[in-house]
């Protein structure tokens, strides 16, 4: 968490190790690190995520114990962060093929996060990816790094690692805690699950254009506007209590940033 | 964020946080935590959500000068690292009407016409 923080106080809803986390622009794949306010069943989580020109996909997130163990996988709302129904094929595929490249972030940092995503030992060690094949059973966390109640959304997997089982070991960069593999795929399973009845089956989506590695919009990996749109009214009141209008802002250029704080 | 409201305020860019649909006093906590300094609103009935769209957070739009849509993104991006910068430093630079250089490309996705304007319902919780 120190390594995610680049070793930076934690403060709530501030995203690590910076505003774009890191992101691998070869593979669309992309982590941040953040907190919630007043959350006490977890120190701070990882989003795992695919990101793509057209759509951004969520995969796990991993929830970190105030020890800096691992102690959850879980998925995220997919209506509140506004990512795409994708078909079960889809995320598998995702998730199989997520990396981040060696290079892009602090090594033991990648090297965490890589095999909790993809269900794969640090290295690909030839094992045969996100099918389950190469899960082992069940362990367990270090004393005290277990769920508490009120916590994330848990797999089946995260609550049998508070019965018991062999020791997980502390991923100290060559490691692989063995409950984070079983939890990967657990997740994954839950989360074709979750995704494959309501799956609207949207194309598979498309890789980066070289071509336009100049422009600033592809970039920034912001959506441009293909046609002109007035920005629709925007009239509410401030924590002031004073109205404010959008039109008050005419002439200037504007970010408008939807939030919530949860 | 609101780094960037604040070094580029006076170049004529403003970051507006729209809340979507929670309590007064949540909210003011939840400023005073991000230290916003820009102007941050309510969105209580969720009408503006709505009207844009928003599925998720954070949801960003970008308006030009002259009130028209630009672009969008739904999730982290790099708005203070150097290609957010860049490509807000060129809007703001750009007069109404003038193309931005550098943008005219493909862009790396796009607003398409049918892009849902319709009730969605404000994003909850993740």
């Amino acid at each position: 968490m120190e390594l995610a923080r680049g070793g930076r106080p934690q403060e709530p809803w501030t995203l690590y190790p910076g505003e774009y986390g890191i992101f691998d622009r070869r593979t669309r794949s992309q982590f941040y690190f953040h907190a919630h306010a007043g959350a006490d069943h977890e120190a701070a989580h990882f989003h795992t995520v695919r990101l793509f020109p057209d759509r951004t996909a969520h995969l796990v997130a991993i929830s970190m114990a105030p020890t800096g163990w691992p102690q959850a996988l879980f998925t995220v709302n997919g209506w509140a962060i506004g990512d795409a129904w994708e078909t079960s094929a889809n995320l598998k595929r995702y998730v199989r093929r997520f990396s981040i490249g060696v290079g892009r972030g602090p090594a033991p940092l990648v090297r965490f996060v890589n095999p909790r995503v993809r269900g794969l030992p640090p290295g690909d060690r030839g094992a045969p990816g996100p099918q389950g094949k190469d899960v082992e059973g069940p362990c367990r966390g270090s004393p005290g790094s277990g769920p508490t109640p009120g916590s994330v959304a848990r797999s089946a997997e995260s609550r049998r690692d508070r019965r018991g089982g062999p020791p997980c070991r502390v991923p100290d960069g060559g490691s692989r805690p063995a409950v984070m593999r079983a939890l990967a795929f657990a997740a994954l399973v839950g989360l074709s699950a979750l995704v494959g009845a309501p799956a609207t089956g949207r194309a598979t989506p498309r890789g980066s254009d070289p071509s336009s590695a100049a422009d600033l919009w592809s970039a920034a990996e912001i959506s441009r506007a293909t046609q002109q749109r007035p920005a629709p009214v925007v009239d509410l009141q401030d924590l002031r209590g004073n109205r404010v209008d959008l039109r008050q802002f005419h002439g200037r250029v504007v970010l408008l940033y939807f939030w919530g704080s949860w | 964020m609101d780094g960037l409201h604040q070094a580029l305020v006076r170049e004529g860019l403003s970051v507006i946080f729209v809340n979507l649909g929670e309590s007064r006093p949540t909210v003011a906590r939840a400023t005073a935590a991000h230290r916003f300094t820009a102007p941050v609103l309510l969105d209580t009935t969720g009408r503006a959500a709505r009207a844009y769209g928003v599925t998720g957070t954070p949801s960003v739009f970008i308006i030009g000068r002259d009130g028209t849509i630009l672009g969008s993104a739904v999730g982290p991006r790099p708005w203070t690292e150097a290609s957010g910068r860049a490509l807000l430093e060129a809007l703001v630079r750009a007069r109404p009407g003038e193309p931005v250089r550098g943008a005219g490309a493909a862009p790396a996705g796009t607003l398409t016409p049918d892009m849902p304007l319709t009730p969605t319902g404000p994003a909850r919780s993740h």
